[in-house]
This record gives C-alpha cells, sequence and structure tokens, in this order.
C-alpha cells in the first residue's frame, strides 16, 4: 500500500543527489571548488570549473537517465511477460539496436549517424515482434516471450557475424559499443521528456499492473482492458530502451536487477515499484559509471562491466536476507 | 431486476463443443452450481457469463443489456469471478492482493480509500484471515491463499458472483461454514451466485439449481429437487451412481 512503504522514495531521492554529487567531486583531478563556484557564479571559463560542469555533470545526468528508463522499463516487461527473469533487452531491442549501431560503425559514420542507426534498429526490431506476437489478433506472454527471444537470438547473431567480418580498426569501437558506455554531451530535453512521459503512463497504470500482475484473465475480470494495457507496457518499455541503448549501448543488468531489489525492499505494488525502479537504477548507474572511470583511472572500464559487478551480488544479498521463513 | 440471463449460447473452445443454445435467467438471489464430467467446458461457461469469453453464437446480458456493450469498469461493478486457480508474478501482501478487488470502485487516478481497507479488514476478519494482512502471498498454504481469493472476490461487491471450485483446497470445515456461510449471506443479500463444484453434495447443500453439462453440447438445468437422481447423475458422469438418505438430506456417490 502507498502510504505505508512510501517513505522508501525521498530516500531513494536523497541516494540519486548523494551519488551525484560523490560523482561530480571524485575522478582524476582533485576539483578546486572555489574555481567552479567562480564559473557558475561570475561565468569565468577554468579547467576545473570545464571538468565538473562539462564532463562530469553529463555524464551523471545521461547515468541516471539510462539508468533510470532501463530500471523502469525491466519493471513493466517483467510484468508484461508474466515473467521474472524478463529484462528490457529480452524482446530484442536492444539486438536491433547493436546491429544498427555496428552497421553505422562499420561504414564509418559519425557518432551522430550511429545513433541513429542504433534507434532506427530498436524501432524496427520493436515493430516486428509485436506485429509477429499478434499473429491471430491474440497474443499471449508466451508467445511473445518466444517471439521475443527468438527474434534477439536473430539479431545476436548478427552481431556475431558483423563482428566476424568488419575489419581490425572498427572492432575496439565496435566492443565498447556492445558493452555499453556514457557519452560526456548534456543529455536533449527529448530524452528527458521521454523518461517523463514514460514514467507518467507507468504511473498512470500501475494500479493495473498489479492486477496483471495477478493474472490476465483476472485483470479482465476487474475491468481492465489488457489488450491496450498491454500494448502500452510494450511500446512504453520498447521506447524507453531504444532511447537508453541509443545513448549508451546495451548497459546490461540494471534492467534486470533494479526492479527486483526494488520490490525485496519496497514491496510488489507497482505504484511504489515504477518510480522506485527509475531513482534506484539512476543511482546504480551513477554508481557504476562513477566507479567505472576511476578503479583504473586513467583508463575507462566499460560502465556495463561494473553495473553487473555491483548488482549481483547486492541482488544475491538481498535474495538470501529475503528468504525467511514464514511470517 | 439485476439479472443475469443467457440467450441462446452456443460456445465452443478447441474442438469441444461446450453448449447448444442455452437459455437460463440467473435472478438475484439465486445459486446455481454447474455440474459435469472434467473438459466439458464448465469454467468456459462461467467465463462466457461473466463476459470474459465470447460465445460463438447467442449473448449473455445483464439487466437486459449485452455484456459486450457494457463499459468494463461497469461490468466489474456488477459480475465478479473467482477463478480455479491462481497466477501470480510478485508476491503481493494479502492486504494489497485483497484490495485488488476494490479495483472497479477506485477512480483512476487516486488509490484506494479509508473505506476500501475498512471493507478489506472486514472481509478478512470474516474469512478468518485476521492478523494476516501484512503476510506475503506466497507464505500462505493452499487454504489460506484460497480464502484470500474469497476476499477479494467478496469485496468487489459485484451483484453477481461467479466461483470455478470454490472449494478447492478448503478443509471441511471452511468448505461448509466459510464457504457455506458466504453463499448463504449472499443469498440473504439478493445477490446471484453461479459456481462450478465437482462436491455433489456440496452443490446440493449449497444451491438452489443445477446446470448439467454433458460433453456433447447437451444440457439441462433445473431446481435442484428435480435434478439430482441417481439416474441423471449417473448419465451425467458416465458412472454408476448411489444415493444415501440420511435425516436432513441425501447423499450421493460412485457405485
Amino acid at each position: 500500500m502507498p502510504a505505508r512503504r512510501a517513505y522508501f522514495l525521498p530516500l531513494l531521492f536523497l541516494g540519486v543527489l548523494v551519488a551525484a554529487g560523490f560523482s561530480l567531486a571524485i575522478g582524476t583531478i582533485e576539483v578546486d571548488w572555489q574555481q567552479v563556484y567562480q564559473g557558475v557564479v561570475a561565468g569565468r571559463p577554468s579547467l576545473h570549473y570545464e571538468v565538473v560542469m562539462g564532463i562530469r555533470l553529463p555524464r551523471a545526468l545521461n547515468a541516471f537517465l539510462v539508468g533510470g528508463m532501463l530500471a523502469v522499463a525491466g519493471a513493466l516487461m517483467q510484468v508484461l511477460l508474466r515473467n521474472p527473469l524478463a529484462d528490457p533487452y529480452v524482446l530484442g531491442v536492444s539486438g536491433g539496436a547493436s546491429v544498427g549501431a555496428l552497421l553505422a560503425i562499420m561504414l564509418g559514420w559519425a557518432e551522430v549517424g550511429v545513433s541513429g542507426a542504433a534507434a532506427v534498429g530498436a524501432l524496427l526490431s520493436l515493430l516486428v515482434v509485436f506485429s509477429l506476437a499478434r499473429g491471430a489478433g491474440h497474443w499471449s506472454s508466451t508467445r511473445l516471450l518466444l517471439t521475443g527471444v527468438v527474434m534477439a537470438a536473430g539479431w545476436g547473431a548478427m552481431v556475431s557475424f558483423l563482428l566476424a567480418v568488419s575489419p581490425e580498426a572498427h572492432l575496439r569501437g565496435m566492443l565498447f559499443w556492445l558493452m555499453g558506455d556514457l557519452t560526456e554531451r548534456l543529455p536533449g530535453g527529448f530524452r528527458v521528456g521521454l523518461l517523463a512521459l514514460g514514467l507518467g503512463v507507468s504511473v498512470y497504470v500501475a494500479r493495473s499492473l498489479n492486477l496483471l500482475a495477478t493474472g490476465e484473465q483476472r485483470a479482465a475480470s476487474l475491468g481492465v482492458n489488457t489488450v491496450l494495457l498491454r500494448a502500452i507496457l510494450y511500446f512504453t518499455a520498447g521506447v524507453l530502451t531504444a532511447s537508453a541503448v541509443t545513448l549508451a549501448g546495451a548497459i546490461g543488468f540494471v534492467g534486470l536487477v533494479v526492479p527486483h531489489i526494488v520490490r525485496l525492499v519496497i514491496g510488489a505494488d507497482h505504484r511504489l515499484v515504477v518510480p522506485g525502479s527509475l531513482l534506484a537504477g539512476g543511482t546504480l548507474l551513477i554508481v557504476s559509471d562513477l566507479a567505472a572511470r576511476t578503479i583504473m583511472a586513467p583508463n575507462q572500464l566499460p560502465v556495463g562491466i561494473v553495473t553487473a559487478f555491483i548488482g549481483v551480488p547486492a541482488f544475491l544479498f538481498l535474495l538470501r536476507r529475503s528468504a525467511t521463513p514464514r511470517s | 431486476m439485476t439479472e443475469l440471463s443467457a440467450h441462446d449460447l452456443h460456445i465452443e473452445i478447441g474442438d469441444v463443443v461446450v453448449c447448444r443454445d442455452l437459455c437460463a435467467t440467473f435472478k438475484p438471489g439465486q445459486v446455481w452450481t454447474v455440474l459435469g464430467p472434467n473438459g466439458v467446458g464448465k469454467s468456459t461457461l462461467l467465463r462466457t457469463l461473466a463476459g470474459l469469453y465470447q460465445p460463438t453464437a447467442g449473448r449473455v446480458a445483464f439487466d437486459g443489456q449485452p455484456l459486450v456493450d457494457m463499459p468494463r469498469r461497469e461490468r466489474a461493478r456488477q459480475i465478479g469471478i473467482l477463478f480455479q486457480d491462481h497466477a501470480d508474478v510478485f508476491p503481493l501482501t494479502v492486504t494489497e492482493t485483497v484490495l485488488t478487488g476494490r479495483h472497479p470502485w477506485c477512480s483512476p487516478l487516486q488509490g484506494e480509500s479509508a473505506v476500501d481497507l475498512e471493507r478489506v479488514d472486514q472481509v478478512l476478519d470474516e474469512m478468518g484471515l485476521d492478523g494476516f494482512q501484512d503476510r506475503n502471498l506466497f507464505s500462505l498454504s493452499g487454504g489460506e491463499r484460497r480464502r484470500v481469493d474469497l476476499a477479494a472476490l467478496a469485496v468487489q461487491d459485484s451483484a453477481v458472483l461467479m466461483l470455478d471450485e470454490p472449494s478447492n483446497h478448503l478443509d471441511p470445515r471452511h468448505q461448509v461454514t466459510l464457504l457455506g456461510g458466504m453463499i448463504d449471506k449472499w443469498r440473504r443479500a439478493r445477490r446471484t451466485v453461479v459456481m462450478v463444484l465437482h462436491d455433489i453434495n456440496l452443490a446440493l447443500r449449497f444451491s438452489d439449481y443445477l446446470i448439467f453439462l454433458y460433453g456433447d453440447g447437451k444440457a439441462s438445468q433445473g431446481l435442484v429437487t428435480e435434478m439430482a437422481t441417481e439416474a441423471h447423475f449417473s448419465t451425467l458422469y458416465d458412472q454408476p451412481m448411489g444415493r444415501y438418505q440420511t435425516n436432513d438430506r441425501d447423499l450421493f456417490f460412485p457405485l
């Protein structure tokens, strides 16, 4: 029930702020905050101002956006597919994006072109799976899952093929794209808008999500238009995933594990799980990115590796702790 | 008159013809039970009557209005259904689960009100589930879980209640006092109950009317007193049945 555990949301928001604070403060150079302050207030440019406002802040914002999008998409996907193992990529969205992006890299396109190609690939995959899974008009969770999984496998083979035939010079860039990384350009308003829209839609249908999670027939008997709801879930999750993947590559683990962590802590009411996943996913990715660029500094690790390193033990720990006997 | 009626209902699912040209009127205060062998489509008939499955021909109407023309939310306020089994993916608490039954009465944007919560606590108490409010669903026994399902249906406060094998997992005491008690209460409140049961004797004990589904599309219906004979049950189940007469009721059993 919302009232009881809703206090976790402000705590999670505080977590975002703390993580962002550390992310701005820590890095290869020790920041002189006086100079940053001068830069903000008096508009006086300096190296330190540039590092904090020009590099670290955009990275933190991107991390928050991508983490939030993936976590919300994962929460929706798990309900849509009625499967706790579902993640944002299970239906092939990231596979489509990867194939698009790798093709663009092979063709030597600039970064904008790569992102555009990834977006086209992701949306294409989204539409193909949707129309194939509908079949004779009715689509069950199982049919959707199987269609998506097979599609994802197909994309996976395409990715391997592209890696196999691409010239040596492009390989490193391709691998980094696949593992996922964050850029240092300020996120556009479009993405922020998408995330806000996705969050709004998800929270609006959250009570129906709870019903859907207790059974599709039961949800229908309680007045939910399940066909419409499932289409909304599919496209909301799909577009959020596409946007995240286009911005940062296929960063793994956030979308699978964050919704579960949130459910273990806050409970399974999706009115809390959805905003909770947004905040926790954002935090996880900010922290992961901070670790990715400081652990082996000046070298940077792909952030997707770090999300797994942090996410796996955190999840296992919570799972063990929650496996308490009855009552 | 808040009555549910089936008009020339023809239902098919896969290769099974559940019924042909079935007409029935389920009036307030009546308790009906659908009986028949495994796989004849008893649950499908129930789902069709609840507006969740489209019949091949014919229609189901509530208050004279075809269910297909009723807004979903309005239909959910009038007709509730207890499913045979449950398919939860994530563990809500008992209170959260029962609250989902209030969905048709809550405005889309607002959460459940104090009134809804009060109703839930009241029903949990009736179901002998007081103290279970914060229990995780996955930690319940089969019988406790069944009572949670019943509670979720009860708080829906619908005029018509469909129950698919409501006695599943319930021990004899809960079958008779709890389920029987709920059904009596609903009958007195002039609500309509339509259920599927496998236990003939519970069906006779609880209901006023019976519908038999034979499996070949044939169906028959009538008052319990007319329908409950050894010959009828023997034909229905394709199994010789005997009758044991006690002081206040007859019991049927397979020979």
